[in-house]
């Protein structure tokens, strides 16, 4: 499964210039945990409700500083088209909990760890289905298919 | 070259097997050195891109 079959959310950007309070209130309008800072639709950092709290408010830094001041740089994307598990390892080995995915170098969505967990959810659920129906109703599956008479 | 942005964090190196965006630009599919795997990645103003004929210089 490709990352662009998954429900990738839309990512909220924000420029580099934004500031810490713009920033804050436009997670809070979008009810989102993490802005994607960009600059001419190319992705120069990343934003979360925690590095807010973190980075800003417990370092009383004024609410006016840009936001790129705050951000993380270095980020780990994925793109569209890569397999589900190169987000699964993308995941596991960098300790984040959002990955931008991108087109082409533009941003065109965000997976969280939580939609993957849903989504590996749901397949593990419909995988076991078969099996859950068979330890629940033995006696039917046995009347289904009954064994081939031997002459 | 990304640098570790903690103390104790060290910095991670890895190799530029691919430019992604138009012009050569990012994000690039970097092979890192320590765990093997390959990432997309938007480098920082911190990363450090060496090119290869630098280091026989």
């Amino acid at each position: 499964m490709r990352i662009e079959e998954i429900a990738v959310r839309p990512a909220v950007t924000a420029a580099p210039g934004t500031s810490i309070a713009e920033a804050a209130r436009l997670m809070a309008n979008e009810a989102v945990g993490c802005l994607i800072i960009a600059e001419n639709e190319r992705i120069v950092g990343i934003v979360t409700d925690r590095d807010l709290v973190v980075r800003a408010i417990a370092k009383r830094v004024a609410l006016d500083t840009r936001v790129d001041d705050i951000m993380s740089m270095n980020v780990i994307a994925l793109d569209a088209g890569a397999d589900i598990r190169d987000a699964l390892r993308a995941f596991s080995m960098h300790a984040v909990r959002r990955l931008p995915v991108v087109v082409r170098g533009k941003v065109t969505g965000l997976l969280s760890l939580d939609d993957l967990v849903v989504v590996l959810s749901k397949q593990f659920g419909e995988l076991t289905q078969g099996v859950a129906a068979q330890l629940l109703f033995p006696h039917a599956y046995d009347e289904a298919s009954p064994p081939a008479k031997v002459a | 070259m990304v640098k570790g942005h903690h103390i104790g964090d060290p910095d991670r190196k890895g190799q530029v097997l691919e430019a992604r965006g138009p012009d050569f630009t990012a994000p690039f599919l970097v092979r890192w050195d320590d765990t093997g795997h390959e990432t997309l990645l938007f480098p920082g103003t911190d990363a450090v891109v060496e090119h290869l004929a630098d280091q026989s210089a």
